[in-house]
């Protein structure tokens, strides 16, 4: 009875919360079944080679039919497998810009808020210095100076991205260093670096998830726009942007589902990932619980 | 005389606050001014005051979680003010301090098991086996099963909660426990618990304790010894019998007649002391007290009145008693 | 005749968790002039009775029987407008953390102002005058110039007395002061008690005291309601039930707290800990920490029952003792 008790009480956790927000489940639900058709793409097309670039030119721009529930493009390729084998490349794309970004900006807020004093002053200093430049502009120029590619769109995109977690790392650091846990650990005379890594770091990572999980889908908008100017994914392979981008010229004139489906996918995955970010910040936080 | 576990001469704490963005002017504020006391093993020195004296500050300087900007501080012959800062770390091992809220005080986020553990894991090499023994038998001492291993904090009571954070404290086998408010957060039937507890591991472990706290009937039931404070300084010192039967300071006689007693008939005439403590920023000239003491003399606004002595081991800081001998 | 009764009163809550039973049928009754304590620890239902009595409970909670009597009438049965009329006017809160409770955009003077201008026909230069003395009558310095200030400018235990001002700008018949010390020092704690028994002496107020704290209600109050998860175990005047406590919750309470030449001596312990409204209670709520507890404890909740004079005692151990 007692054990029942205690049982119910958990499920009124963050995670039970999250489970009635009906938005985020139905985003929830997208992404799987997004990033299971992106994983199982080889399996769950009859064309896979030409998800992957192999033309067939003799069923150039067909229009959305049975055969081709998307159409095909200007070289004959069906659009739901190209869509589906994009979805590999814009996904990681958007997961790895976020990824490097809170891996490279967590440690150095960590660092800036805990220890204060000089370090503190050259971090934010550094991030002054990035987020001083439009972002957009600053992963084109850096895109463009390494050299178009898959990987240099993600890494120039993430240069610009990490400052704002450092950022939201220090300001946390800031508030969770004041908590009587964290003096209690440095009575215990735990190290500095411990007491980062076992008290502050776990007690910091709901906001940095939170804002992790609202930036995936922007930066799935921000690599698409670099690949539609050129510098992400390179022809034969394609990602969302790169297929609007070969649909633009097109679309006045009739073939308006080449830049449609991939222009829906970014903007159902980014949606779907604000629900979800939205979800999240909500379930973690109990004052906004009321608002359910 | 064998050296006091614990002593502190004119320990001063003093913050500065920019009261600006650049600082044009700073505010000094004097949270400690010239504290000296004695612990010896096996003790217990009772620190009373309210809000704003600076018995929290004091606790933080004692341990070197603050740095005190003046005094001296010696835990059992070494000077803990000038150690290097790793030996510091070590010698945390022996002294170790128990907060006021166990909720805040313990990190939510880890079990029972890892909060008891943290100290054996910072300072001790053992298996995990040899932990998980060595956990037992700390929850063990403090009166909880081993099933509390594997429960976070929100998942205690105030009391469970606060027995965890005293096992953690007791890990490493210290000498000093420093216990700022221990039992403030917690209702009338757990703090017994506590207390009786706290009795018992000092009987048990030969424990000395410096125990921080607002509430006198819990300070006299656990102090062998009682200091008061009064705007960061000590005005009293004496044996706690000494302290209720006989206090010396108006503010120590002010203080135990506000304390409510739980005993309709005990009636005695209450002194309500005017007004309220003035801040550490701005302390009133000469005695800290004069403004709200209905004894106040001329030389009380001039002059901070020396501790004298005004019994055995009595100390007061009080004009008042300036012809008196001991 | 009381001035205030309140019958069979019961409260739960709405969460996540399920219905939570803060009141579980409350009975008391507050007699005119007096000061009443409703004692308890934390999660025992006091402040929630005093909120319920005020009709200010948040959104979530439900009071699903009982009636507040005031004046003849039942404050739970009455609109919302009717309500306003007798909130802050016949009866008034002064809550535990004032510096919460005052609004810190406007002036001491305007919140009175406020008030006065709500609840009485006065003209403003009068409104004025009236703040003034309310200051002066909760023994503020300076009142002439403190309608003038703001709350943060104020000291905690002049906050305090500022909020009881407040509270009285309506002259209610009763005011509600729900844990009015807990923030405050000790030595400004005794300032806002003798405030309170003054205001009661002088003005007539009828005080409900709503505190955790024992030697609180033996020095301030005539009367005394103890609470344990949301039923009230024993009611008596003060001096009855410290002298001779008859309910083993009251005996546990009294005897747990440390008490002069109890040095080193082994306080005495309730064992265990509050029950969580969650839970039906189907006996005494108090069983499971209970030394002298028997069958009939687990199984039938005891009745309050008299244990001599106005001393009342919910507790199976009486039942022999007064019947035979």
């Amino acid at each position: 009875m007692k054990a029942k008790a205690r049982f119910r009480i958990e499920a009124g956790s963050s995670a039970w919360f999250l489970l009635r927000d009906r938005a985020a489940m139905v985003s929830l639900a997208f992404l799987i079944l997004l990033a299971f058709s992106a994983i199982f793409a080889p399996l769950l097309t009859p064309y896979a080679s030409q998800g992957r670039g192999d033309p067939d030119l003799k069923s150039k721009f067909k229009p959305p039919a049975l055969e081709h529930p998307f159409g095909t493009d200007g070289l004959g390729r069906d659009q739901a497998a190209r869509l589906m084998f994009g979805a590999r490349r814009s996904l990681s794309m958007g997961l790895l810009v976020v990824l490097i970004a809170i891996a490279v900006g967590t440690p150095l807020g960590m660092a800036a808020g805990y220890l204060g004093g000089w370090i503190d002053e050259a971090i934010m200093r550094v991030t002054d210095v990035f987020l001083a430049f439009p972002p957009l502009l600053l992963a084109i120029a850096i895109a463009a100076a390494l050299g178009a590619s898959y990987i240099n769109a993600v890494l120039a995109i993430a240069v610009t991205w990490w400052p704002w977690y450092a950022r939201l790392a220090r300001a946390q650091t800031l508030v969770v260093k004041e908590r009587a846990y964290i003096e209690a650990a440095r009575g215990i005379g735990v190290r500095d670096r411990v007491i980062i890594a076992r008290h502050i770091l776990p007690n910091i990572m709901t906001p940095i998830v939170v804002q992790g999980t609202l930036d995936v889908g922007t930066a799935i908008l921000v690599a698409a726009g670099l690949s539609f100017i050129g510098l992400g994914t390179q022809a034969p392979f394609a990602d969302w942007g790169v297929m609007i981008s070969d649909g633009r010229l097109f679309f006045l004139s009739g073939r308006w589902w080449m830049s449609t489906f991939p222009g829906l996918a970014i903007f159902l995955t980014a949606m779907a990932f604000n629900f979800l970010g939205d979800g999240f910040r909500v379930a973690a936080d109990p004052r906004l619980r009321r608002l359910l | 005389m064998t050296e006091p576990l614990l002593l502190a001469r004119d320990l001063s704490m003093t913050f500065t606050r920019r009261s600006s963005l650049f600082g044009a002017r700073a505010r000094k504020i004097r949270a400690l001014d010239g504290v000296s006391f004695e612990i010896a093993a096996g003790e217990t020195l009772g620190v009373v005051g309210e809000s704003g004296c600076g018995k929290s500050t004091l606790a933080r300087c004692l341990l070197r979680l603050l740095r005190p900007t003046g005094g001296c501080v010696r835990f059992d012959g070494v000077d803990v003010l000038s150690l290097a800062d790793d030996a510091m770390r070590r010698l945390r091992q022996r002294m170790q301090i128990v907060l006021q809220n166990p909720f805040s005080s313990l990190n939510p986020r880890l079990a029972g098991f890892d909060l008891v553990a943290e100290p054996l894991r910072t300072h001790r090499t053992m298996s995990r086996a040899q932990m998980r023994e060595a956990v037992a038998a700390l929850l063990a001492e403090v009166g909880l099963t081993s099933d509390f291993m594997s429960r976070h904090p929100h998942q205690l009571s105030g009391g469970q909660a606060q027995r965890i954070a005293l096992a953690r404290s007791l890990a490493l086998n210290p000498s000093l426990l420093i216990l700022d408010e221990p039992t403030s957060a917690l209702d009338v039937s757990v703090q017994a618990q506590i207390i009786n507890l706290l009795i018992r591991l000092q009987r048990q472990r030969g424990l000395t304790y410096l125990f921080i706290t607002h509430d006198l009937g819990v300070i006299q039931h656990i102090s062998d010894r009682i200091a008061v404070m009064y705007l960061g300084k000590i005005v009293e010192e004496a044996a706690s019998e000494a302290i209720f039967a006989d206090p010396k300071h108006p503010y120590t006689q002010a203080l135990l007649s506000s304390t409510p007693s739980p005993d309709p008939a005990s009636g005695s005439e209450r002194i309500i002391l005017p007004g309220a403590a003035p801040s550490a920023a701005t302390p009133p000239p000469g005695c800290a007290f004069h403004p709200r003491c209905a004894h106040v003399m001329d030389h009380c606004r001039a002059e901070y009145p020396a501790p004298r002595a005004v019994g055995e081991s009595h100390r007061v800081s009080c004009h008042l008693y300036e012809n008196e001998r001991a | 005749m009381p001035i205030l009764t309140v019958e069979n009163l019961q409260v739960q809550f709405t969460t996540p968790f399920g219905a939570v039973k803060a009141l579980r049928g409350i009975d008391f009754e507050l007699a005119r002039g007096d000061i009443l304590g409703l004692v308890g620890e934390t999660g025992c239902g006091k402040s929630v009775t005093g909120r319920s009595v005020m009709r200010l409970l948040d959104e979530n909670a439900q009071v699903t029987a009982g009636r507040v009597i005031f004046d003849d009438v039942d404050l739970l049965q009455l609109s919302e407008a009717e309500m306003r009329q007798i909130r802050g006017k016949r009866i008034a809160m002064v809550f535990q953390d004032p510096a919460t409770a005052l609004n810190p955009l406007f002036t001491i003077g305007q919140q009175i102002k406020d008030v006065l201008r709500a609840h009485s026909d006065l003209a403003k230069p009068a409104r004025q005058q009236q703040a003034v003395e309310l200051l002066a009558s909760v023994g503020l310095p300076e009142p002439a110039q403190m309608v003038d200030v703001y709350p943060h400018q104020l000291s905690g235990g002049q906050q305090q007395r500022a909020m009881i001002a407040l509270s009285l700008a309506g002259e209610p018949e009763v005011i509600i002061a729900d844990e009015p010390t807990t923030a405050l020092d000790v030595t400004i704690q005794a300032q806002i008690l003798d405030l309170l028994r003054q205001l009661q002496r002088d003005r007539a107020i009828s005080v409900i005291l709503i505190t955790h704290d024992l030697g609180i209600v033996a020095e301030t109050c005539q009367r005394v309601v103890v609470l344990y998860a949301g039923r009230v175990v024993e009611r008596a005047s003060v001096a009855a039930v410290f002298a001779d406590p008859q309910h083993p919750y009251t005996q546990g309470l009294l005897a747990a707290l440390p008490r002069p030449g109890s040095r080193g001596s082994d306080l005495k312990v309730i064992p265990g800990s509050v029950p969580s409204g969650l839970e039906s209670l189907a006996g005494c709520a108090f069983a499971p920490r209970c030394e002298f507890v028997m069958a009939r404890c687990r199984e039938h909740q005891p009745p309050l029952t008299i244990v001599g004079g106005e001393h009342q005692s919910a507790c199976h151990l009486h039942e022999g003792a007064f019947n035979d």
